[in-house]
This record gives C-alpha cells, sequence and structure tokens, in this order.
C-alpha cells in the first residue's frame, strides 16, 4: 500500500495509465545503480529519485571541482572538495527521506564491478570513459542485466538500452574501443552542459520504462542527439554475428 | 568510391566512427573494400564517451 503522503508526493504520475499505484509500488521495490555522479548521473539520479525508485545505487570516486558545476546540478558550491556520492545522498535525502541511497565510492573494475552489477535491476552507464562504458557493457551481457547506455560530448549526446543484457550492445555498433588520443572527457572535448542534461534525463526515463515494462524501449535503437543542430534521430542497429553478446 | 575514400574526402578518422550503410554496420576491416553507390543511406557515427 502507499501511504498517504507516497499519493500525494506521486499523485501527478499515478494518474498515468501506464504507472497507477501498481507502478509506483514497482518502483519503490526497484534498485538502479548509477554508474558516475556527474554531468549525465546528476539528471538521472535526481529524476529516478523523483520518480520514487526506492533504491539508488550510486557508483563514483569523484570530489566535487568547480569546472564541474555547469552541468553537474547535483552538486553545488557548498559541496566543492565533498566526494560525489555523499553530495548526491544528502541532495537524495532533501528530495525525499524515504529512498535508501547506496554509495559506492570507488572506481569501478573488472574485479569489483560483477558484485556491485548483480544487486540492482538496472544499470545506468553514466560514466565519463571508453574503458567503463565497455566494463559496464560486458559485464551487464555476461550478467544478463538490464543497462541504459549514455554518452555525451560536445553539443552531441547518444542512448540505447539493452534490455536483460541481450543484444545488440555496445560492441554491436563500436566493436572495440577508439585509439587512446580520442578525448572521451568533458574536460578535452567540452560539453554544454543542458546535452548533458537531456541525455541522462532519458536515461531515467528508459529506466522507470524498464522497471514498469510499459512503452517502446532504444533496443536495438541508438538515439542520437546534436543539438547544435538540433537533429535528433533514432537509428536502428543490428546484433553483429560472433559478438559477445 | 569506397567508405575509406568516403571517409579521407570528408577528413574523418576511421578509428573514431562507426559507419552504418543502409542499416548495416559495416566491419572497418572492409571499409576499403566497400563501395558507396549513388542512392546508398549512409550514417556515420561518432564514438563519444563523455559523463
Amino acid at each position: 500500500m502507499l501511504s498517504k503522503e507516497e499519493k500525494e508526493r506521486y499523485s501527478r504520475q499515478l494518474i498515468l495509465k501506464e504507472l497507477g499505484p501498481s507502478g509506483q509500488k514497482k518502483l519503490k521495490n526497484a534498485k538502479a545503480l548509477v554508474v558516475g555522479a556527474g554531468g549525465l548521473g546528476s539528471p538521472a539520479i535526481f529524476e529516478l529519485a523523483c520518480a520514487g525508485i526506492g533504491t539508488i545505487g550510486i557508483a563514483d570516486f569523484d570530489v566535487v571541482e568547480l569546472n564541474n558545476l555547469n552541468r553537474q546540478f547535483l552538486h553545488n558550491t557548498n559541496d566543492l572538495g565533498k566526494p560525489k556520492v555523499l553530495s548526491a545522498e544528502e541532495k537524495i535525502g532533501l528530495l525525499d527521506a524515504g529512498i535508501k541511497v547506496i554509495k559506492h565510492e570507488k572506481r569501478m573494475d573488472k574485479n569489483n564491478i560483477g558484485n556491485i552489477i548483480i544487486g540492482y535491476d538496472v544499470v545506468l552507464d553514466c560514466s565519463d570513459n571508453f574503458d567503463t562504458k565497455y566494463l559496464i557493457n560486458d559485464t551487464c551481457v555476461d550478467l544478463r542485466k538490464t543497462f541504459i547506455h549514455g554518452a555525451v560530448s560536445r553539443f552531441t549526446g547518444q542512448l540505447f538500452t539493452v534490455k536483460d543484457g541481450k543484444g545488440p550492445c555496445l560492441r554491436c555498433i563500436f566493436k572495440e574501443p577508439p585509439p587512446k588520443d580520442v578525448e572521451p572527457a568533458c574536460h578535452g572535448a567540452g560539453i554544454l552542459g543542458s546535452v548533458a542534461g537531456t541525455i541522462g534525463s532519458l536515461q531515467a526515463t528508459e529506466a522507470v520504462k524498464c522497471v514498469l515494462e510499459k512503452g517502446e524501449l532504444l533496443a536495438g535503437r541508438l538515439l542520437v542527439v546534436e543539438a547544435l543542430d538540433m537533429h535528433i534521430r533514432a537509428v536502428p542497429f543490428k546484433r553483429q554475428s560472433g559478438c559477445i553478446c | 568510391m569506397t567508405l575509406l575514400d568516403y571517409l579521407q574526402k570528408k577528413n574523418i578518422r576511421p578509428e573514431i566512427v562507426a559507419i552504418e550503410l543502409n542499416k548495416e554496420i559495416i566491419d572497418k576491416t572492409l571499409y576499403k573494400d566497400t563501395a558507396v553507390k549513388e542512392n546508398d543511406v549512409l550514417e556515420i557515427l561518432h564514438f563519444i564517451g563523455g559523463g
């Protein structure tokens, strides 16, 4: 049963026929892991919390820096120097103290990622480097976990969903990581904050749809947002033969 | 013109993109042997990894 407070808090989404009280209970019982509490993670984490996802895991090992604040709106000037997982937990607490936050203040590597991911229903890849993105892809495929890939650079964003770790996956588009001299991170290539906000928010939307089991997921479709020309398209892609997925 | 010629003409490094030709992702090793014909639909997908 939803409490009186929950009925009021979620009243504007409870009237959605795709959601309703039973959907809200699914969200409350769901466990989502967000890898990266930065430009993509800020909107993703906050939107998941607003929607009422009951348990949110946050994996990040960085502290808040001033140059994060053009886009990482979960953090503010008072948080400078604070671990991002802690800053994120505090903001969720202010929104809704009923949401459980699990902090993973560590760098994801091949030795620890499986043990972290296994406890969650859905994973949001909000990381900022190719190594972690491939690690999340390969682990979720291996563990048959649903994950939502997100990536941004400059004015461009990309997004797709892999349901239950079953391909097509990241390697079906980009078989191997690019050469090391390709700039993945926002500090090298630059990023407009609202573009990261758009993609992170859409990742949360996909995660909510996964939990509700409603709507059409971005599975086998790469959403490309080119905000400079405001050209948005979904590019269909297929599982490649011989791929790990 | 091959896919590799096309990328060179556009000044795009092959290693930083994936190419979908008529809805099929083309393996990078085949860029030099894959012809681009009139009315082909090319989708150039850039590798991005920021977050």
